[in-house]
């Protein structure tokens, strides 16, 4: 059956939804997850283990959009929203935490078929054809606490706990002779649950006076990802108006007719992400890094239960590769351009997606490749080490039906600076 | 993701077959019914009879219960022509005939009830059984009337024949606020024996053609201190009948094929159609039930069969013991909000009960059965019957047409 897409990719309808990758423009321009420094020398907003070189508490803010253009089926879709909000607070260089709050994964989607299904029945043709809207995803509201192990060594922990929702709506259209009517099904998605995330960072080793930082993460589940799941009673929209009112059937109101509510589901152990990390930072010059990050996702959960409100496909492993280098702003900028971060780099992300509903019911695996560049800068500016990101990925996604896809992503960011914990003079 | 702001263009592929909801179909078969007869009552039924019917069917009479209130305006009531200003010029019963043009010069008979409370008959309830002429040998002869037409007017427009009757001399036994017993109803008999049926309009026909009484008036004021009056424009008032019913009496015929069920309003057979099957179906849970065709298939000449039948659930439980005989009166209580209807046509009816089903489904309603029966517009000198035996392809079938997620 050949479909219509609307909103984002079509892996937006798949299981939960499009998986947050850079959640900030730092992490953005140098393609990485996160894991080694890429805000400024030594510090990365999401790795709390960086935390504690941060000299001024910050309050960051990033927007990000994502544009997906195919060339094989000539389409172009563009979206875009408020990607993180994120406040540290160093604690005398020992300590440092942190909340925030970033997407875990987005749904957008239509999917409207442009085939049909005939059916014929005691001398009746029936066409059917189908169309699938869904809409919303899965936020994290993170705590973050970062600590000093040793002089060299560093620790971090983040508690993400995931809540959200999404919906999903199945226009059903059947047409008999004159009649065409559309039968809609409405489903809806309730999630929480709370990841735990460890990470640690070492500065130990180093090639002579070049500093090697190293740094590592796992990230499992600390409770575990619930999903509500409502089911709603179909109904036949009868004045076509693609909302549940009185013109409709069964008929919403009345006595003795309104239909059962809806059915809710508790579906439990439904993500069970599991992610370990590992990367380095090497000091090339007094600015100049180059960094390497591998990361490896996966969903651990029994894959038996379906997930009820995606497509037949879900993304139930990731390996994340990138490799890039970093030009940091001086500390104490004597030239204009010292005062700017540059950020480069390449990587590499497989997809595994498990299709679960295959037409011979056996779940049939099929991956999906992204390989992409990325740039970026950031420009610091004030006493307090404020900065503005800018960060872009262009990526070329194929998968077993179509290579010829490029996502680009952009992030800016703002990050606002200030001392906290100091006694300050009084004016005289 | 806090903000999501999107710009929706283009398309990409996506396999949705196996995904969402479906749609599927159920045959229910072994469908079983009986037929049960009551005293044939034609209160709903749009047309007012009179006259003998070639099998044997006799409409002795029919009465009427006027409105006391008009349907024209200004709206007024008949207890208003009491008051001394108003001067009555005229005042007729009317009857609409069926037929566009007059087949019969027969006579007919007006009576009243100056004497009776205003409880002669119940249209939902009075036939044959318990409402007989000799109940109604009271009655006060009120004039004679035939059929008349008036020719055509200059717009063409055909006017139906119609039977008046000049009721202006006991006009005011109807207006009259003293009697405490006031009865405005009369009844309309044949002066002779009709050999055939003639039809005329009942106030289920609608307001246009319903019997009538219609009075011309006007209306005296006193304009100056001499104490002159002076007339003013004449105006016309119509008062619909608000009940009406044609007694019927069926013949001695009876019809017992056991696999075949009747129905027939004159007969007054009625039948409960039982779908034993309905309860053990294995609809899914939240099934929405598209359509479901409940059809049935005519014995007899297909060339006589388009008729409406009409089919509404039982809501109470009754055993097949209870419907046997001449019942007085129809002990089934259906749901009246759940009627499917529909036309016979080419031997065959299907009847849509999506509806009683999907409510069976939610559990709102129990499966008691069908009650089975012609339309109110239907003949009622015309007996039907349908195949209800095991009879392979001609037996009763149920096909219901439903979504699932």
């Amino acid at each position: 059956m050949t479909s219509l897409c609307y909103g984002q990719d079509v892996y937006s309808a798949y299981g939960v939804g499009e998986l947050t990758f850079a959640p900030n423009a730092a992490v953005m321009g140098i393609g990485s997850s996160g894991l080694m420094p890429s805000f400024q020398e030594n510090i990365s907003l999401s790795n709390p283990s960086t935390w504690l070189g941060i000299p001024f508490a910050y309050l960051s803010v990033n927007y990000g959009g994502t544009q997906i253009k195919d060339r094989d089926y000539d389409y172009n879709n563009v979206f875009s929203g408020l990607n993180q909000f994120q406040f540290i607070l160093p604690i005398k260089g020992v300590y440092a935490v942190g909340i925030g709050f970033q997407p875990f994964s987005s749904q957008l989607y239509s999917l409207g078929s442009d085939d049909i299904y005939e059916k014929f029945i005691e001398g009746d043709t029936l066409i059917i054809n189908k169309a699938i809207n869904g809409s919303g995803g899965i936020s994290e509201l993170i705590f973050s606490l970062g600590a000093k192990l040793t002089e060299k060594e560093q620790l971090g922990l983040k508690l993400e706990y995931l809540f959200g929702s999404n919906r999903r709506q199945t226009v059903f259209n059947i047409e008999e002779g004159e009649h065409d009517l559309d039968y809609i099904y409405n489903q809806r998605n309730i999630y929480n649950g709370t990841l735990i995330n460890g990470y640690f960072s070492s500065h130990r080793l180093g090639f002579g006076s070049r500093k090697l930082r190293l740094s590592g993460s796992v990230k499992t589940v600390l409770h575990s990802v619930r999903i509500n799941h409502f089911s709603f009673q179909p109904f036949e929209d009868s004045n076509g108006n693609g909302f549940y009112d009185v013109a409709d059937y069964p008929r919403p109101s009345g006595v003795d007719s309104i239909p059962p509510a809806a059915i809710d589901t508790i579906l439990s152990n439904q993500i069970s992400p599991f992610e370990y990390a590992f990367g380095f930072d090497l000091e090339l010059t007094e600015m100049i890094h180059a960094q390497g990050e591998f990361s490896s996702w996966s969903d651990l959960t029994d894959r038996e239960t379906n997930l009820t409100s995606g497509l037949n496909q879900r993304v139930v492993a990731y390996q994340h590769f990138n490799m890039g280098i970093i030009r940091f702003a001086r500390t104490l900028p004597r030239i204009w351009h010292e005062s700017f971060h540059f950020r480069a780099g390449i990587f590499q992300r497989a997809y595994e997606l498990d299709n679960q509903l295959s037409s011979n019911g056996q779940a049939e695996d099929y991956k999906i490749n992204d390989l992409g560049i990325s740039i970026g800068f950031g420009i610091k500016f004030g006493v307090t080490k404020n900065q503005i990101d800018f960060g872009l990925n262009l990526i070329n996604r194929s998968d077993s039906y179509n290579s010829d896809k490029l996502v680009t992503n952009f992030n800016i960011g703002i990050s606002i600076g200030d001392l906290w914990f100091v006694k300050r003079r009084v004016k005289k | 993701m806090f903000i999501i702001l999107s710009c929706m263009e283009d398309t990409v592929t996506v396999d949705l077959m196996d995904d969402g909801m479906y749609h599927d179909t159920l045959y229910v078969r072994e469908i079983t019914g009986f037929t049960y007869q009551t005293p044939p009552q034609l209160g709903n039924s749009t047309l007012l009879y009179f006259g003998t019917d070639s099998n044997g069917f006799q409409n002795p009479f029919a009465l009427f219960r006027v409105s006391n209130t008009s349907i024209t305006t200004p709206v007024e009531t008949l207890d208003s022509f009491v008051d001394t200003t108003i001067e009555i010029d005229s005042a007729k019963f009317i009857l609409t005939f069926n037929e566009d043009s007059i087949t019969t010069d027969m006579i007919f008979d007006l009576f009243y009830f100056p004497d009776d409370g205003d409880s002669i008959f119940s249209e939902s309830k009075s036939n044959y059984l318990n409402l007989t002429e000799n109940d109604l040998f009271h009655g006060v002869f009120v004039g004679s009337s035939t059929l008349s037409q008036q020719e055509p007017d200059s717009l063409i427009t055909t006017s139906f024949p119609t039977l008046s009757f000049d009721i202006a001399h006991i006009f005011d036994a109807f207006s009259d606020t003293s009697n405490e017993n006031i009865n405005r109803t009369v009844m309309v008999k044949p002066q002779s024996n009709l050999t055939e049926v003639i039809a005329f309009k009942s106030s289920e026909s609608g307001f246009t053609f319903a019997p009538q009484v219609k009075v011309f008036s006007h209306e005296t004021t006193f304009v100056d201190s001499t104490g002159d009056s002076i007339v003013v424009d004449t105006i016309s008032h119509t008062f619909i009948s608000a009940d009406d019913l044609s007694i019927i009496i069926p013949p001695d015929i009876i019809y017992e094929n056991p696999n075949n069920i009747y129905l027939g309003s004159g007969m007054a057979y009625k039948a409960v159609l039982q779908i034993p099957n309905l309860d053990s179906i294995s609809l899914p849970q939240q099934a929405t039930i598209t359509k479901a065709d409940l059809s049935f298939y005519y014995t007899n000449d297909t060339s006589q069969s388009n008729f409406y039948l009409q089919i509404q659930p039982i809501i109470d439980s009754i055993s097949t013991a209870e419907l046997q005989g001449l019942l007085l009166d129809d002990p089934l209580i259906t749901e009246p909000s759940l009627i499917a209807v529909n036309l016979s046509s080419n031997g065959k009816i299907s009847l849509n009960i999506r509806e009683y089903l999907q409510l069976h489904h939610f559990g709102y309603i129990q499966n008691q059965g069908l009650k089975m029966e012609v339309a109110n517009t239907v003949s009622p000198f015309n007996t039907y019957s349908f195949f209800i035996g095991n009879l392979d392809s001609l037996a009763p079938k149920l096909i219901i047409h439903y979504v699932a997620p």
